[in-house]
């Protein structure tokens, strides 16, 4: 199982990689924003996208709509991480096209449950 | 230069201040997978506070308010390598990345517990200065207090400063 993991920093990029890693899963790409990420997604099919909201060039929203506005990327999973919690803002995300939502700080069981049961749906 | 108390401004309220104790502390347990000990806040003098790496998240809502996390290099690499896994020894330039999303995370636990009394609160992009003995000037109007903090590595000083 490959995942493509997008965020601006690449410190998150690491946590929630090294997170991922000890669930069991090894497979990797990463992008620091979501255009790289739609440079990704066109060079090579991931099963899950994991991707922040707040990045330079195009954010996370943008992304996942763009996603999900392309034939082959529109019925892969998205989880959103990000410090947004308000409802409204889980609302926007949900409308965008994201299948789960995690708010930092998390903890290494909150992003493994949620990573399952976006796989599961 | 002796230290001036900074009397003018108002106060930042008590509720703001444990506001932001109980998200550093939450973001240490969850992210650094370590305690944060804290202890009483002080109010900020001016020259004060004192630090060699500053990471600074601003936001706006109600009030405006800056949150910002002075410690000292070998303090910030011990968080970074907390949060990446690593030992501090062996953390290079990922410091600064990782105290600006250690800013962002704390600045981000602090403005959802804002948000929870109501209005709606922006959070800036977080920014990161290295040097040696740095001190961040700030107009005698805004309300400052000092949350000193105990972390694995030493000593993390968290600045609210808040305008109303």
């Amino acid at each position: 199982m490959k995942f493509l993991v997008v965020d601006d920093s690449s410190t998150m990029r690491r946590i929630v990689i090294n997170t991922l890693t000890k669930a069991g899963y090894s497979e990797f790409t990463e992008a620091g924003n979501g255009s790289e990420a739609v440079d990704q997604l066109t060079k090579q099919p991931v099963d899950c996208v994991i991707t922040d909201w707040n990045m330079p060039v195009m954010n996370g929203l943008e992304f996942v709509r763009a996603m999900r506005a392309n034939a082959t990327t529109k019925s892969v999973p998205v989880l959103m991480v990000t410090t947004n919690a308000a409802k409204d803002d889980i609302l926007e995300a949900l409308k965008a096209g994201v299948n789960d939502y995690v708010i930092k700080p998390f903890t290494p069981d909150v992003i493994k449950a949620k990573v399952t049961a976006v796989m599961s749906k | 230069m002796s230290a001036r108390v900074l009397t003018e401004a108002p106060p930042v309220p008590d509720h703001m201040v444990r506001d932001l104790v109980e998200s550093t502390r939450e973001v240490f347990q969850t992210m650094l997978f370590q305690q944060a000990v804290s202890h009483p806040a002080r109010p900020a003098v001016s020259r004060e506070p004192r630090a060699d790496v500053v990471a600074t998240i601003h936001l706006t809502g109600p009030s405006r308010a800056v949150i910002g996390l002075y410690c000292s290099e070998p303090v910030a690499k011990s968080m970074a390598g907390s949060m990446l896994g690593l030992d501090a020894a062996e953390i290079g330039d990922e410091y600064p990345d990782a105290l600006g999303e250690l800013a962002n995370m704390i600045g981000g636990s602090f403005r959802n517990r804002m948000a929870e009394g109501g209005g709606t609160w922006a959070i800036s992009v977080p920014t990161v200065t290295i040097g040696t003995g740095i001190i961040t000037h700030y107009p005698t109007d805004v309300g400052r207090v000092i949350c000193p903090f105990d972390t694995k590595g030493g000593e993390l000083l968290l600045e609210l400063v808040l305008r109303r």
